[in-house]
């Protein structure tokens, strides 16, 4: 774990955000889209939350993974931009000119599992992302959300069901 | 296709599709940029419309007792019923927003669910609450599926609330938590003729598959996960 804690000045500060964006922006990014299902409010929501990592980097004292905390910022831009509206219409369906042109080879069932886990209800697919995306454990996905142990687990289970119901049978690991 | 994902094959497979999204060389500059003020970093999400939005947080504790249900009255149809007997400790929960104050004052047993009496108040007196026609869903998407609120009502996990109001139309807004409740949000229709700055709006919600819990002594509990509270919005009184 890296310990962003205690930037001196503002040139360690930069470097430091420097090593945190190489680090973590491509995930943030395809996390952030995989969120909001929109590929400029993804990069709003990406360089929204490096500002708030910025900014808060002098108060991180490590409780959590570095990750972890990063992952709780941009999960909570995700959120609050996706609550910006009220009856807000969700489409939930990926089409292909919505996602850059892949860099490299992918198979159908890349493409499967992607829109499967759009159409995921946001809770769900929170939970789903942090723990098999990201590869959080249960204890951090309840720590980046704000929520309880059972409560991931819960979510988690429910979670696989929906996928394992819209990708005829496939299984996920707990 | 049936395959079988671990973590590792999980975000391989994502990460293939998705390996379009590259880094951008130019954030870090952005940021820090930003910080300093030297430009707006986030774009602005306008909504199109001003509306009503007034989403509660209720947490409810307290002790009910069941009752023999009253038919009082029904409206529109809906068949709704109204027990005399309010709970023993009435919900009295208000919170101030910056232009709306709401109220939940009253609630009652209504079948099998707990029906709450809201108050809202325009606290704003340059501001008048606004909803603009042709925002009211009548359907909304759940689990990826376009629903009705006819269907959702036969969904045992969903709850489905419609608004009474003595004024007018009347719209919905409801959600599924984890635990197999409620979110409620309600708001009603007015137009600018029909309401005051400063008036209030009283409005009826009833809901249904409440966690319930029994005590030894047949004191029926209703408790109520704590929600999430969003603005209200309103329209700027010309």
């Amino acid at each position: 774990m890296s310990n962003v804690t205690g930037p001196d000045n503002a040139q360690d500060r930069s470097r430091r955000l420097e090593e945190l964006v190489d680090r973590y922006q491509e995930q943030v990014t395809r996390m952030c889209f995989l969120y909001l299902c929109d590929k400029t409010m993804a990069e709003d929501a990406v360089q929204e939350t490096f500002l708030k990592v910025y900014r808060s980097m002098d108060t991180f004292r490590g409780e959590s993974g570095e990750k972890t905390w990063i992952m709780k910022i941009a999960i909570r831009t995700c959120y609050d931009m996706n609550h910006s509206g009220w009856f807000r219409v969700i489409n939930r369906h990926v089409t292909p000119d919505m996602v850059p042109e892949a860099a490299v080879p992918f198979e159908e069932s890349d493409d499967e599992l992607m829109n499967a886990v759009v159409r995921l209800p946001i809770r769900l697919r929170e939970v789903i992302l942090l723990y098999y995306y990201q590869h959080l454990n249960v204890n951090e996905v309840a720590e980046a959300l704000g929520i309880s142990q059972s409560s991931v687990s819960g979510r988690l289970k429910r979670g696989r069901e929906k996928l394992k119901a819209m990708m005829e049978g496939s299984e996920f690991d707990e | 296709m049936s395959k079988r994902y671990t973590k590792d094959t999980f975000s391989e497979s994502l990460d293939r599709r998705l390996s379009g999204f590259r880094a951008d060389p130019w954030l870090v500059r952005r940021v820090i940029g930003a910080e300093k003020g030297e430009k707006p970093m986030k774009k602005k999400i306008s909504a199109a419309t001003v509306v009503i939005v007034i989403l509660l947080v209720l947490a409810m504790a307290g002790a009910v007792a069941a009752a023999n249900w009253t038919v009082i009255s029904r409206f529109f149809g809906t068949g709704w019923y109204y027990n005399e007997e309010a709970i023993e400790e009435p919900l009295i929960t208000e919170y101030d927003l910056k232009t709306v104050r709401v109220q939940a004052t009253e609630a009652y047993w209504a079948e099998d669910g707990v029906s709450v009496v809201f108050k809202v108040e325009c606290t704003d007196p340059n501001c008048l609450p606004y909803y603009e026609e042709g925002e009211h869903p009548e359907q909304i998407e759940y689990n990826g599926e376009n629903v009705t609120q006819d269907e959702l009502r036969g969904d045992k996990e969903l709850i489905s609330c419609e608004i009474w109001n003595p004024g007018g139309d009347s719209w919905t807004w409801y959600d599924y938590s984890d635990d197999g409740l409620f979110i409620i949000a309600t708001a009603a229709q007015y137009n600018t003729e029909s309401i005051k700055a400063g008036g209030t709006m009283k409005f009826q919600c009833s809901c249904w598959n409440l966690q319930t819990g029994e005590s030894e002594d047949g004191v029926i509990t209703v408790t109520l996960p704590p929600l999430e509270m969003q603005e209200g919005y309103f329209y700027g009184k010309e």
